[in-house]
């Protein structure tokens, strides 16, 4: 009886003990930095090119699959990544590089960056990935300025036993090691969710759409993936005109200014988010309270007009996160791992849709990194 | 020390800045001087000698392209669209080779006509032209890169290799001495440095001027053509933006080289060396790991440095 009460008492104190010693472990870890577990809708499989559309995940590839996405533990050597970016001048890239450098230190692995200088750039590009196999780097993680224009020297080095990741942006070389991204396709599928959730019980429903640039490898899948997810509106979408444009701040200025006079009616102006940003201003100025206007992803200056409502909502790609993942995946690569078998071969967070209502779930931080982040092409690789 | 004033007075500061540079790289990084990365830069150096070589005839003539840029871009897309269409391969890539060249060359002849017989500045002109090539480049493939091309192309002209010498060398190389053969041993040659030298003179001692300096700009056109094919063959398919940063890197390469952008003077192999001296910086930065943001500083500056010298040197040469 004794005996059974004192290993009953020590029963409790050992549980509490597991339990302060759980809580303690995990308050510790989020200070570590503790990104992870993240959702991520993930494909196993084998990668085969024939069955491949642009913006769509592979054919041959088995997935979605929502699973979490766990770091490795540590990597088995102090491996350097060669990182080749499209280039390193706006905040979008600026958040995946700190996703890299962040992740890289992290797990103590070393990088060398380099950047292009811009989406003209791919010759530029090619030679800066041989540059980086030169220089013996074990790994490649790329983020590719064509969907096709780096075939080759992917082939080139992956032929060398050098594995490459892909992040953030797609690309079809058949030789590629793996991916981390997330498809724009499935961004304008959210922001297509958002405005039927938010138009329920509108009959007819005005929208003027602006993509981005023509020909590019996202715009155009925004805008499929919008026009999918209205197709189970009750009502009607009406579709008043999609206006094509460069990026810029001036050129999206322009046609916003100019459908906001062509049409006296819009119920949403929905676009890439520079347009977003820009329209905030001419929507206040002329006093059209029947705009509402959705992102089809997310930048720094959206942030705080999502929090004061001026922009109404904007899905994110969780950048941070996709560099992340890419750096775990290359470390579980050179660790030994296969990928499409013991992890997935193409992974992306799940995209959540900011909104007034959920921002504060998603502290800038984790959108963007640090507002005190500065570029950084160099990171040393641990012991 | 007299010498190497001498040297200098006659090549101008390019010769001491390769070798300075190729001392450094090599003491930095052992890496730089192997073999896999010689060829590596030997590679990467021919798409900008081949339109440098181009570049630098209408320099020669006192004018310069901007349109290299997009017509090469304008070549990639027609040389791929016209591969994708023709079944059997190797009929594919004769047709696209020649229609891209065809193309490219085109477009310089409207340059020359225009620069020419108009006597419109080569600036309005050529910017105008890369406009216009561009723009037809994103409406033909409405901007999307077309894929699917014949293997060979990239394996032979992209990845070949002839007694382990790239390809791509082989062909710049082979440029490069047609290029030096037609102005140093033909009368067009010397027409070239006589009519940039001195219109006026050059027109009074009978040179058809007209004819000529169109003659630089097709000629300039039909390089990029293959500068373009070049391109295509490495990235393995038609690409609307390709080489847009050509047209200032040709013009920087050649005059690094010593070309003097007044016109009439000026040599292949100069321009040349040029072209390799910035594609060597640009690899040795990349091996040292050197941020891509301050490599846009130090290419800015040398291009500064080597013009000024290029002053200081024909002042030494004129006393």
């Amino acid at each position: 009886m004794t005996k059974y009460k004192f290993g009953s008492r020590a029963l409790v104190v050992m549980l509490a003990a597991a339990a302060l010693l759980v809580a303690g472990s995990l308050a510790m870890a989020k200070e570590a930095g503790q990104w992870w577990p993240v959702k991520i809708n993930a494909y196993y499989g084998k990668y085969d090119v024939k069955v491949k559309k642009p913006g769509r995940p592979c054919a041959s590839l088995d997935g979605p699959k929502v699973e979490a996405w766990i770091p490795p533990k540590r990597a088995n050597k102090p491996y350097t990544i060669g990182v080749s970016f499209p280039h390193l001048k706006d905040p979008y890239w600026l958040a995946v590089n700190y996703g890299i450098v962040s992740e890289a230190k992290r797990l103590g692995v070393g990088i060398k960056l380099v950047a292009a200088g811009g989406y003209t750039e791919l010759a530029k590009q090619v030679n800066q990935v041989e540059n980086l196999a030169q220089q013996g780097v074990d790994g490649i993680i790329l983020g590719s300025i064509s969907y096709t224009g780096l075939d080759p020297v992917v082939k080139e080095i992956t032929a060398k036993g050098t594995p490459v990741v892909e992040v953030i942006n797609d690309i079809q070389a058949p030789t590629i090691t793996g991916k981390a991204m997330v498809s724009f396709y499935d961004m304008g599928f959210h922001a297509g969710e958002f405005v039927m959730d938010d138009a329920k019980g509108k009959k007819d429903v005005k929208v003027v759409f602006l993509p981005g640039p023509a020909g590019s490898g996202w715009a155009p899948d925004t805008l499929d993936g919008f026009k999918e997810a209205i197709k189970k509106f009750p009502g009607k979408v009406n579709i008043l005109a999609v206006k094509w444009g460069d990026t810029g701040k001036a050129v999206q200025l322009k046609l916003i200014e100019n459908a906001l006079q062509t049409f006296p009616k819009i119920d949403y102006l929905i676009g890439n988010a520079v347009a977003a940003d820009a329209a905030v201003g001419p929507v206040a100025e002329q006093g059209r309270k029947d705009v509402k206007i959705v992102s089809t992803y997310i930048i720094p200056p959206l942030y705080d007009k999502i929090k004061k409502g001026q922009v109404a909502a904007a899905p994110s790609d969780l950048t941070v996160t996709q560099g992340q993942m890419a750096v775990d995946m290359m470390v579980r690569i050179l660790n030994g791992e296969k990928p499409g078998k013991d992890f997935p071969f193409r992974a992306g967070p799940i995209i959540p849709t900011i909104t007034k209502k959920t921002i504060d779930k998603y502290p800038y931080d984790m959108l963007f990194g640090p507002r005190s982040f500065r570029p950084q092409f160099k990171v040393a690789p641990g012991k | 020390m007299d010498l190497l004033k001498r040297i200098f007075v006659k090549v101008g500061v390019l010769p001491f800045l390769l070798v300075a540079l190729i001392a450094l790289f090599s003491l930095a990084e052992h890496r730089f001087m192997s073999m896999s990365n010689l060829l590596n830069v030997g590679r990467q150096t021919t798409y900008l000698a081949i339109v440098t070589a181009g570049q630098m005839l209408t320099i020669l003539c006192a004018g310069f392209d901007l349109s290299v840029g997009f017509s090469v871009a304008l070549t990639s897309i027609v040389t791929s669209m016209v591969m994708v269409s023709v079944a059997d391969p190797t009929t594919a890539m004769l047709l696209g080779i020649l229609a891209g060249i065809g193309t490219a060359t085109l477009v310089g002849l409207a340059n020359g006509i225009t620069i020419a017989v108009f006597r419109v500045s080569p600036f309005v002109v050529t910017l105008g032209m890369l406009s216009v090539a561009h723009g037809l480049a994103l409406l033909i493939s409405s901007g999307v890169p077309i894929f699917n091309m014949p293997e060979q192309l990239n394996t032979i002209l992209g990845l070949g290799r002839v007694w382990g010498i790239p390809v791509p060398v082989l062909v710049a190389l082979a440029i490069v001495a047609l290029i030096w053969l037609l102005l140093s041993r033909t009368r067009v040659g010397r027409y070239f440095y006589a009519l940039g030298g001195n219109r006026e003179a050059a027109r009074l001692s009978g040179i058809a001027v007209r004819k000529y300096t169109a003659l630089a700009y097709v000629l300039c056109g039909t390089l990029t053509g293959i500068t373009g094919v070049m391109l295509t063959a490495r990235v393995a398919s038609g690409e609307p933006n390709l080489g847009a940063n050509l047209p200032l890197e040709s013009i920087a390469a050649a005059v690094i080289g010593g070309v003097s952008l007044r016109g009439g003077e000026g040599s292949i192999i100069g321009a040349i060396f040029g072209a390799i001296l910035i594609v060597t910086m640009r690899n040795g930065m990349d091996l040292m790991n050197i941020s891509s943001y301050l490599q846009m500083v130090v290419m800015g500056c040398l291009l500064i440095f080597a013009v000024v010298m290029d002053q200081f040197r024909l002042s030494m040469k004129g006393r």
